[in-house]
């Protein structure tokens, strides 16, 4: 498990071409301003030391300062236009990167409050996979992500492939992703959407494409059968309680869309937007009850007895 | 000790030189602004929709609005003349001059009432509804303000007795008469006119 | 002769004898003492606004602390920017002005002393009004610039956004009409003989910063009036459903946003001219491209606005323009802070206080600047936008580049505004701890953005690796609050017991420094004449006075715009409480609309009751007895 990478959120560790470039044209940035910076804080010191030795002051205002002042306007000129032009240059790069194949693969990214919705359509409706807070993408090629919100505005922002771009409500916006290798990416929600803004986090998870392929051909199946009796009892407590109100699992009467598409949730890293690992004593505290964890969150307290909790979390953690 | 004296110059003016003229003329850039802003707003929400007025808006009936604006555009005249007495000081004059827009005040506000009453959507009917609303209620208001203020200036004048430096609140309350009346030209075109002319969908 | 003047001076101290009592605190019209209260009423919000700074500091100082609750955090972070923004920075420098531009200008009073006092108290009305409602646990919590749908009917029931989108209303109110103000006092209330290309650098950057308020302050009425319709009377203009657009709204607020920055920092650059100069003994190094700068910056303030949105998916095309404008925008501040290295390097320096926070200016406002170019760059933009990045990025802009010089102006007026000097020493020691502090708080949130920490999150996990900095920055608080707190102290001492300052300590220039410290209520027993761009040292040992204004009636001389020759006098009412009663139905209406739709209208006509008292003329005193 490597989500406990520090730099696995960070800007400065691209893993993608665009963020690549991006820390490329932040480095060209940064050497120009810190020289600006060097230099002008060297002439205030030698201005102020000047200025302190000085038994009249000059009070005109003389030509060689003139010249000086004139001088330092055009070279801040010249500096900025350089920026301009290495930052319109990037710009198109990373903004028309990916574009113009048909044969694109694309992944709708849909915020709610507070998490995120994966799917990946297909022609044929029965293959669309539906996941959350996860984003599988096979590794060396550009991905189309197509952004859209429930609710409010969201911002989805996986700094070490891409920058950020917004979710807005009635439009769809379009950004390409791409990473070189396989790894795991942390992302983050960027625009601030209410409570829990700050637990709005998913995983990137870059596969080779073979990979990639076995896990998109393993969620496209349906949910497992239950195995043991306990599995069964829990998929009719499942099936009983409010849990169906907002979950879906395929081949279940559980079809709703408020909430995480449940089919193969034992398959996530995470739990409750990248809140929680997904394991055992997690999953038993996020059912029974949400908002002691993530205060605000959607999902309500399930009055559930001991033996109930562990029948309804072996269900669901056979749902790998 | 060289001195300046001053005591020859007038103390106060009716002219574009007095401090409340420049107020004036700030508060007018203010509101202005805010006109501007809400065509602004109307131009924005047209852009993004497609369907502009919405096919249930039907198309207003231009008679009352016409009238309205003509009416207030000739009462201009009449304030030019009212602005133009109180620069020279006839106050007969200003007073007729006042009690005419007053009335043609009172006139174009009724009138409005009568013409949104019939314009058959409401403000949360949808986007543009909420946009043609705003913008008559701003102007409403702004009516409203400057007649209140005409009608005051009007009783001032026939109870007390008009010095020279009042004469500056009638003629700023004139300035004030023009800015509504030509700021409410665009939203006439919008409101009224646009929808004939020309309709998305 | 001195008979003859003390004659004068008796004279005009009862024509302009301030009001008195409990009941002359609501009635009182003199700039100087309105001036103060605003300064006076933005430190206590600045201190509120730090208060909270502070809490969420402490909260964000390890991963997952439980200092606070998400819901008060997100109170926190509104309640802390909307004071910041609108209850400390923008009144605080209207306040100076207010006290300043018309002792610069060499005028008795404002152009319009009432509205001068309903300016102050509908801003004050606001600012209460924010805080009963955070203190009763309904404080905004959609962020200071409460993008929709989150702050929406939909969204955020209750009343907490209302509060916020109506705070706006009063306080945008008091800045709008400062800004007719102080135009229409500097353009008209001028002494003879300071002709445009005379007018000191502060009075100018106020102008500029007047005509920004002017043409920005309505943007964000309408805006946050849209959003009140919105949330009360159901109209959607931001409603995508039915044709409104949630990013109409962005546009709105950041074509205000902007230009709202500017009208923080400009003021700060005309108390940095006025610093520099007095403290170098010299003019400020090119006069004309100063004011030039300032002018620019004004009008450039208005075309950058969509550098704020660039993560919303904008054209591309359209982006590349507002990177080259955002970009632009350097080249004038940058051409004024290499003229005012070329004043130090010609002038004959002294290092005192206020020329210790104009040095401190320069090196950390220096990095907001460049890492504003940062964010200029659309690509550099998607990454850092929303980060700590940028929150470093606006508080090194507007800490160092608008509070700094602030504090600066703070210690080099004090002397005139109490008579008395502050403590050099402690003020120092002051200097030192909020400069130390303040960069140890903001410079690691540069780098906490770059590593991936988004703004407004009310804690992160353990391992994102945020947790060591996130400490630094909390320790550097400590000092920070420290060195504002002994700068209180200072003042508050030395209000009483500092070294009598007379009327000019720094030997400056300005025609403030002509007059007593604190100056009479009247400002000028006579007015001045001015000779040259820098009053006092460019007059003639003889340089005349204006005679001839009558000392039986508030008149202040009006001149012409560009030459300031003498055109007319005019007379400035007396104290009044119907400033006060306004601001009180004003502010009634405002408030009770947000519960009651019907109040909005019974509260107007309300207040058309309050404003025709307000204008109706007084009777006309008893003829002149000569």
């Amino acid at each position: 498990m490597t989500l406990g990478l520090p730099g696995i959120q960070s800007t400065l560790h691209p893993a993608g071409p665009q963020a690549q470039r991006i820390l490329d044209l932040f480095d060209v940035f940064l050497i120009v301003t810190t020289v600006v910076f060097v230099i002008v804080v060297v002439l205030t010191v030698a201005a102020v030391v000047k200025g302190r030795r000085r038994r009249e002051a000059i009070g005109e205002d003389t030509r060689g300062m003139k010249l000086a002042v004139g001088t330092g306007a055009v070279l801040t000129i010249a500096a900025l236009i350089t920026l301009l032009v290495t930052s319109v240059a990037t710009g198109r790069a990373v903004g028309t990167f990916g574009g113009g194949n048909p044969d694109q693969m694309e992944i709708v990214v849909t915020g709610h409050q507070w998490w995120w919705e994966v799917t990946y359509p297909d022609p044929q409706a029965s293959n669309t996979v539906r996941t959350a807070n996860e984003i599988h993408i096979p590794t060396g090629q550009p991905i189309l992500l197509r952004l859209a919100t429930r609710d409010v505005i969201h911002s989805l922002w996986i700094p070490r492939l891409h920058g950020k771009r917004d979710l807005i409500p009635g439009r769809i916006n379009k950004i390409y992703i791409q990473a070189d290798a396989p790894g795991v990416f942390r992302a983050q929600c960027a625009e601030f959407c209410g409570l829990q803004h700050a637990h709005m986090s998913l995983v990137v998870i870059a596969q080779t494409p073979g990979d990639f392929m076995q896990w998109k051909i393993h969620q496209q199946a349906p949910a497992n059968d239950p195995a043991t009796p306990q599995q069964a009892h829990g998929r009719e407590l499942f099936l009983d309680l409010p849990c169906i109100n907002c979950h879906a699992v395929t081949g279940t009467d559980a079809y709703a869309t408020l909430g995480p598409d449940l089919t193969h949730v034992a398959s996530r890293k995470t739990l409750a937007a990248g809140t929680l690992i997904n394991n055992h004593g997690n999953l038993a505290g996020w059912v029974s009850n949400a908002a002691a964890i993530k205060p605000g969150a959607q999902m309500p307290p399930i009055p559930m007895n001991g033996p109930e909790l562990q029948d309804l979390l072996a269900y669901l953690e056979n749902l790998k | 000790m060289r001195v300046l004296d001053v005591s020859d110059l007038p103390v106060g003016t009716a002219d574009s030189r007095a401090l409340l003229w420049w107020g004036n003329l700030g508060m007018m850039a203010i509101e202005g602004t805010m006109f501007a802003l809400l065509l602004a707003t109307y131009l924005y929400l047209r852009m993004v929709n497609l369907d502009w007025p919405p096919a249930s808006v039907p198309m207003p009936d231009l008679l009352l609005p016409t009238i309205n604006l003509v009416m207030l555009v000739l009462s201009c005249g009449v304030m030019l003349m009212a602005d133009r007495a109180a620069l020279r000081g006839n106050v007969t004059l200003v007073r007729i001059g006042f009690a005419v827009c007053v009335l043609v005040g009172i006139a174009f506000l009724v009138l409005r009432a009568m013409a949104m009453s019939m314009i058959g959507f409401k403000w949360s009917s949808h986007a543009y509804g909420s946009v043609i609303w705003t913008s008559v209620g701003m102007h409403t208001f702004h009516m409203i303000a400057a007649t209140g203020e005409a009608l005051l200036l009007l009783i001032y004048s026939l109870v007390r007795k008009v010095e020279k430096k009042q004469l500056l609140d009638f003629r700023c309350t004139a300035v004030y008469w023009y800015f509504v009346t030509i700021s409410w030209l665009p939203f006439y075109v919008i409101v009224w006119l646009l929808p004939h002319l020309s309709r998305k969908s | 002769m001195t008979e003859e003047r003390g004659q004068t001076e008796a004279a005009m101290e009862a024509t302009w004898a301030p009001a008195r009592g409990f009941l002359g605190w609501f009635t009182e019209v003199d700039h100087k003492r309105i001036g103060l209260r605003y300064i006076v009423t933005a430190l206590c919000f600045f201190t509120l606004g730090g208060i909270e700074a502070a809490i969420m500091r402490l909260q964000l100082a390890g991963p997952e602390r439980h200092v606070v609750g998400p819901d008060f955090y997100n109170q926190l972070f509104t309640v802390h920017g909307s004071t910041m923004m609108f209850l400390f920075a923008v009144p605080v420098m209207e306040g100076i002005a207010i006290y300043l531009v018309p002792l610069m200008v060499g005028t008795r009073n404002v152009a319009f002393p009432k509205l001068n006092a309903f300016g102050y108290f509908i801003y004050l009305f606001g600012g209460l009004f924010l805080y009963t409602m955070f203190f009763c646990g309904a404080g905004p919590d959609a962020g200071w610039f409460a993008y929709t749908p989150l702050s929406g009917p939909q969204f955020s029931p209750g009343k907490r956004i209302d509060t916020w989108s109506q705070m706006i209303t009063y306080t945008e109110l008091s800045a709008l009409v400062v800004s007719v103000e102080i135009t229409v006092t500097a353009f008209k209330q001028r002494a003879p003989g300071m002709s445009l290309n005379r007018v000191p650098l502060f009075v100018w950057s106020m102008v500029v910063t007047s005509f920004m308020i002017m043409f920005a302050m309505p943007a964000v009425m309408v805006d946050s009036g849209y959003l009140a319709l919105d949330r009360l009377v159901a109209t959607h203009f931001f409603n995508r459903p039915e044709g409104g657009d949630p990013i109409f709204y962005q546009h709105l607020f950041w074509f205000f946003g902007h230009p709202e920055v500017y009208i923080i920092f400009i003021p700060a650059l005309g108390f940095i001219s006025s610093i520099v100069t007095a403290f170098t003994k010299r003019k400020v190094f090119g006069y004309s491209v100063m004011v030039a700068s300032l002018v620019f910056t004004g009008f450039m303030g208005f075309g950058l606005w969509v550098h704020h949105m660039f993560a919303t998916g904008l054209p591309q095309l359209g982006q590349s323009f507002f990177t080259a404008a955002s970009m632009m925008i350097s080249i004038p501040t940058g051409v004024q802070i290499f003229c005012w290295i070329g004043t130090i390097w010609h002038g004959r320096l002294t290092i005192r206080t206020p020329m210790l926070y104009v040095l401190a200016f320069f090196f950390d406002f220096l990095i907001g600047g460049l890492t504003g170019v940062m964010l200029a760059s659309v690509p550099i933009n998607w990454q850092v936008h929303d980060t700590y990045f940028v929150v470093a990025h606006f508080h090194y802009v507007l800490i160092a580049g608008a509070v700094f010089p602030l504090f600066g102006a703070l210690h080099f007026w004090f002397p005139k505004w109490t008579g008395r000097m502050y403590g050099e020493g402690l003020s120092r020691v002051a200097f030192w701890l909020v400069f130390i502090g303040f960069n140890l708080v903001f410079f690691p949130m540069h780098i906490l953005g770059m590593i991936g920490m988004p703004r407004r999150v009310y804690t992160y996990q353990p391992q994102l690796g945020w947790g060591g900095l996130n400490q630094l920055a909390t320790l550097g608080v400590l000092p920070l609050a420290l060195g504002i707190l002994l700068m209180f102290v200072n003042f508050a001492l030395s209000r009483r017991r500092g070294a009598p300052a007379g009327p000019n300590p720094w030997d400056a220039d300005t025609l403030e420094w002509s007059v007593s410290s604190p100056p009479p209520p009247y400002n000028y027993l006579h007015v001045p004449t001015v000779a040259g761009g820098h009053a006092l040292w460019d007059a003639a040992p003889d340089q005349p006075v204006v005679v001839g204004m009558r000392t039986d009636h508030r008149e202040v001389l009006v001149t012409k715009a560009v030459d300031a020759e003498p055109s007319h006098r005019e007379e400035l009412p007396s104290p009044s409480i119907w400033p006060f009663l306004v601001a009180l139905t004003t502010g009634i209406t405002l408030c009770g609309a947000i519960f009651y739709a019907w109040w909005f209208t019974m509260g107007t006509v309300l207040t058309a009751f309050a404003l025709i008292g307000w204008f109706w003329p007084k009777r006309e005193p008893l003829p002149e007895a000569s």
